[in-house]
């Protein structure tokens, strides 16, 4: 009894955390972050609406706005990245897409529940993990998004062509600053 | 290559020659100052960062003392004397180089022993051992304390024999240990022939440390 009072305070005392936040960064740093990720969506939002509008394939989803924190406001971090920002959302889609043919969408959340792990371990295993690919995983392995008139097309646009356009912006503004560099690793 | 025990033994000595607070430690305040003189957001909390500090210090710790050799902190060329010179020579050849003691080697410069003050006082000091200071001491009662007559000795009748020595290629872990315990200021270093190429004195040791600061 006293044992399992022990181990019972031990875990819940983890719960408190240990450590601080990170400091804030500053303004002119959040101001780049925040100018870098306008200008990006500017550029994807251009190309969607005269190429891929008539194509039928979007160039637009949510997640690259996940994806555009990380590459704009924390692009030093393993995760923002190029290899884990292209990696990251294509492998998810292919998970999520795959899921999506297997359960035509019948059991949403069975195919969120099986797509979303699958992806962090996949993502982890490739060294790709980029959290905005769990996003990707889930959206896509319950037919949303239009995956269920693109299917595998929705790998190619916006999985691939969107991170691909928010990697290309990131890596000319990101650079342009003295002090910073991306990417830190290719 | 030393055995972990031996090398653990020597790095316990070694970090209890400092203590817990003189040892450098980052604390997480300086981590956040770190941070923020950086101005770009960094996606790992403090602690973690410490907890990665340590954890990489002492690996850099260990590579370090594994890495610097004998060759590369030895001071050359060496002051050598030949075993067959005598006591007054060599006291005027460590005089001229003020130097306190000094490898002794034979005619075809391999080492077979060292001399120090400590040897040279126990042969004028009849034969007792005897400090710097005390014979001073017993010289200002009784000029007569320093035993002159000795000064024809050959220095293998005092030299220490056999010398510790090093090898070029023993790493600095394995030089402290040498050193520790012993109260020895200085260690030739040999090559391959046991010619004497360089020598390496408690001086040397604490620069090179202090230099890794």
């Amino acid at each position: 009894m006293h044992d399992f009072q022990f181990v019972l305070k031990s875990y819940l005392i983890k719960m408190k955390g240990v450590s601080k936040a990170p400091p804030r960064p500053d303004k002119l740093e959040i101001c780049l972050a925040a100018i870098g990720s306008c200008l990006a969506f500017i550029i994807i939002g251009l190309m969607h609406t005269p190429f891929f509008d008539k194509t039928g394939l979007p160039l637009l989803m949510a997640p690259l706005g996940a994806s555009a924190v990380l590459v704009f406001g924390a692009s030093r971090s393993p995760l923002a990245q190029p290899r884990n920002v292209v990696g990251g959302h294509v492998l998810s889609a292919v998970i999520g897409v795959t899921v999506y043919q297997l359960f035509g969408g019948a059991y949403p959340i069975t195919s969120i529940c099986v797509a979303v792990p699958s992806a962090i371990a996949i993502m982890h295993i490739s060294g790709t993990l980029h959290p905005p690919g769990g996003a990707t995983a889930f959206l896509t392995s319950y037919g949303g998004l239009g995956v269920h008139e693109l299917g595998y097309w929705y790998v190619l646009s916006p999985c691939a062509l969107g991170s691909i356009v928010l990697v290309l912006t990131a890596l000319v503004f990101n650079n342009i600053h003295k002090d910073h560099q991306y990417p830190q690793f290719w | 290559m030393p055995g972990k025990r031996e090398t653990d033994t020597a790095m316990a000595t070694l970090n209890n020659s400092l203590t817990t607070e003189h040892r450098i430690k980052i604390s997480e305040d300086d981590i956040t100052e770190g941070m923020k003189a950086l101005k770009a957001y960094i996606d790992i909390t403090p602690t973690d960062f410490k907890k990665l500090y340590e954890i990489v210090y002492a690996f850099a710790k260990k590579r370090i003392l594994h890495e610097i050799l004998a060759e590369d902190i030895m001071v050359k060329p060496v002051y050598t004397v030949r075993q067959t010179e005598s006591l007054y020579a060599l006291i005027s050849f460590l005089a001229a180089h003020k130097i306190s003691g000094s490898p002794v080697v034979d005619d075809s410069g391999a080492l077979v022993g060292v001399v120090s003050e400590k040897d040279i006082l126990r042969k004028m000091g009849y034969g007792q051992d005897i400090h710097l200071m005390q014979l001073l001491a017993a010289m200002l009662e009784k000029p007569v304390a320093l035993d002159t007559n000795s000064g024809m000795v050959k220095i293998d009748k005092i030299m220490t024999a056999p010398a510790l020595c090093l090898n070029l290629a023993e790493t600095l872990i394995d030089i402290i240990k040498k050193f520790d315990g012993k109260a020895i200021n200085r260690l030739p270093v040999v090559d391959n022939n046991n010619n004497v190429v360089g020598i390496i004195t408690r001086a040397n040791i604490i620069c090179t440390i202090s230099n890794l600061f």
